[in-house]
């Protein structure tokens, strides 16, 4: 039995995008334990509760993260509205589940191209980033923004969309699909990207139930926990919803899932824009939430199950905003897939959780 | 399915044990929160299984209060115990992986716990307004007192340079009030100069019968 060393991975790293810290123990090549550590970039967003008032905080919100930037807002609104029993109206609510699943789109495309660059297949990464861009457009076009789209408002959303802009996005989308399939194939059937990935990092759905895990990481394992079948809001008018799950729990299965959450989305969108009713898109919120009243509402991200809670206290300044991020339940988990793997798959473990340390600390 | 939400206090003592009934049912654990109050911080444990989201909360945990760690039961929170421990003060004990206090690294020892100014005196301002209105309700309850009494009575309490300023701007409004009344009184005498006198004297008639009986009550 070799010498145990401790080898310091990140906060630096190639293969990592945002600031996580890792002790990893090997043993010789194989990691016996790894210690993750975050805590670099800390910006202390709830506490600024104290100073933005709570219409001004879904600006605080949406900036929790840049890819994840529209769930915030949306999660933190309907935590408001519960707070406060507002109804809104449901054009608005299917314009939010249109937004959130082309957020989707966005965030696993801009993830399969990383996965695609991590594993060293440079014109997959290019070519799912050169889609993503496609899908930033769209959101130029309906929002004005490309990244923080502030389109939500506790009440509704910012603006309505026309007719012809929904068609746009659907021509849009339609197109995608079709050379996504391409893409698609050769993530999921191409030899170079199973050798990579196949019997890598492997979770049971024993252990993802164990160490709580959310998101694609969990439904990878066979954990059914997709907040989308809840049928909150907009989810509720859709005809069939059947959350994407895998069995083998490993860096491919995890793949796969994003892989085909991407065309789901798509199909989503689609029966949205088919069934939107008309009417208005806000109803003003007027009050402040009653002092000790107390909410909390769950959404489903890109990277999982979000926890939001609220608290009023009698002022528009609500005593305190919580926000729980996928990343930060799936910690305990990716230390879990990364014991006994080999040194060289640790990027790729990392990875396939899809870290966003951003959210997590907040 | 229609999603089930709930709020429920437990104590203290009996968060292990309920940590360890959730996870014999299969429950997972979805996050745990700190908010601080006057009372001491209160802890909010959320589990969650299929569309049921249950949140449990230990009240009022003051500086000095050990509270025992489930990540023993659930790993995945390790995050938020430690969390805990850096932005709020809680000392939670029998942690798995104990960052020490160095989870996050903080320019101030439990930042969460700090009010800004603004909130401070929004804080100060609200509750000063509650005790107001308790103590009129008090008031109400014995029997109601004269308004210039009650005002009198607050002026007291205040501070005396405070003090001094709203008396010299009620002042201020009651000498107001009496040179618009004087103006509305001259005002009046000279459109009844140019009226017919017959329907000039009634009006100073009904002038003078409204002015008895607000002399009255």
């Amino acid at each position: 039995m070799g010498q145990h060393t401790v080898i310091p991975f990140g906060p630096q790293h190639p293969v990592l995008p945002e600031p996580l810290h890792l002790d990893l123990v090997v043993d010789d090549e194989v990691v016996v334990e790894a210690i993750p550590q975050i805590g670099f970039i800390h910006r202390g967003l709830e506490r600024l509760t104290q100073t933005r008032d709570y219409n001004q905080f879904i600006y605080i919100a949406e900036r929790i993260c840049g890819i994840c930037a529209f769930g915030h807002s949306l999660g933190y609104a309907e935590t408001i509205e519960t707070l406060m029993g507002v109804e809104i109206p449901k054009r608005a609510e299917y314009l939010r589940v249109i937004l959130h699943e082309l957020s989707r789109v966005h965030s696993h495309l801009l993830w399969l191209g990383l996965a695609a660059d991590a594993f060293g297949y440079e014109s997959l990464f290019m070519h799912c980033w050169r889609l993503r861009e496609r899908v930033l457009d769209v959101f130029e076009a309906t929002t004005g923004g490309r990244v923080i789209l502030s389109a939500v408002l506790v009440g509704g959303m910012v603006r309505d969309q026309d007719a012809a802009t929904l068609n746009m996005m659907r021509e849009t989308l339609d197109g995608i699909k079709d050379e996504y399939a391409q893409l698609c194939k050769a993530f999921l059937e191409d030899s170079s990207v199973r050798n990579r990935l196949v019997g890598v990092g492997t979770i049971t759905t024993e252990e993802a139930l164990d160490y709580s895990m959310v998101g694609p990481f969990a439904r990878a394992s066979n954990v059914n926990n997709d907040v989308r079948m809840l049928g909150k809001g907009g989810y509720a008018d859709l005809s069939d919803f059947q959350p994407i799950l895998e069995t083998d729990g490993d860096c491919f299965a995890r793949a796969k899932v994003r892989a085909l959450e991407v065309l789901q989305s798509i199909d989503i969108i689609n029966e949205m824009v088919d069934k939107i009713p008309d009417g208005p898109v806000f109803e003003e919120v007027k009050g402040a939430p009653v002092a000790g009243a107390q909410a909390c509402n769950t959404l489903e991200q890109p990277r999982g199950e979000c926890y939001y809670y609220a608290l009023g206290n009698g002022t528009k300044y609500l005593e305190r905003m919580r926000m729980r991020t996928p990343t930060s339940i799936n910690l305990a988990g990716m230390a879990q897939a990364l014991k006994g793997c080999d040194l060289a798959d640790v990027n790729m473990i990392v990875l396939t959780i899809d870290p966003c340390i951003s959210c997590t600390e907040r | 399915m229609a999603h089930e939400r709930s709020f429920q206090d437990i104590s203290l003592d009996s968060l292990v044990s309920t940590a360890e009934r959730l996870k014999r049912e299969g429950w997972r654990c979805v996050q745990m929160l700190c908010v601080n109050t006057d009372n001491g911080v209160d802890l909010t444990y959320s589990f969650s299984k299929l569309n049921e989201l249950a949140n449990y909360q230990v009240r009022g945990v003051t500086q000095g209060t050990s509270v025992p760690s489930i990540q023993n039961l659930f790993l995945g929170i390790f995050p938020f115990e430690n969390e805990a421990k850096d932005l709020f003060g809680v000392d939670i004990e029998g942690m798995v992986l104990d960052f020490a206090g160095k989870f996050y690294a903080v320019a101030e020892r439990e930042p969460m716990t700090i009010l800004t100014p603004e909130a401070k005196e929004r804080k100060d301002k609200e509750a000063k307004k509650a005790a107001a209105a308790a103590a009129k309700a008090k008031q109400a309850a014995e029997g109601g007192s004269a308004p210039a009494d009650d005002l009198e009575a607050k002026l007291a309490g205040m501070d005396p340079e405070k003090a001094a300023k709203v008396r010299a701007a009620m002042e201020a409004k009651a000498r107001k009030e009496a040179a618009s009344s004087a103006q509305s009184e001259d005002d009046i005498e000279a459109k009844l100069a140019n009226m017919d006198p017959e329907k000039a004297a009634k009006v100073r008639a009904a002038l003078e019968a409204k002015k008895a009986k607000e002399g009255n009550a």
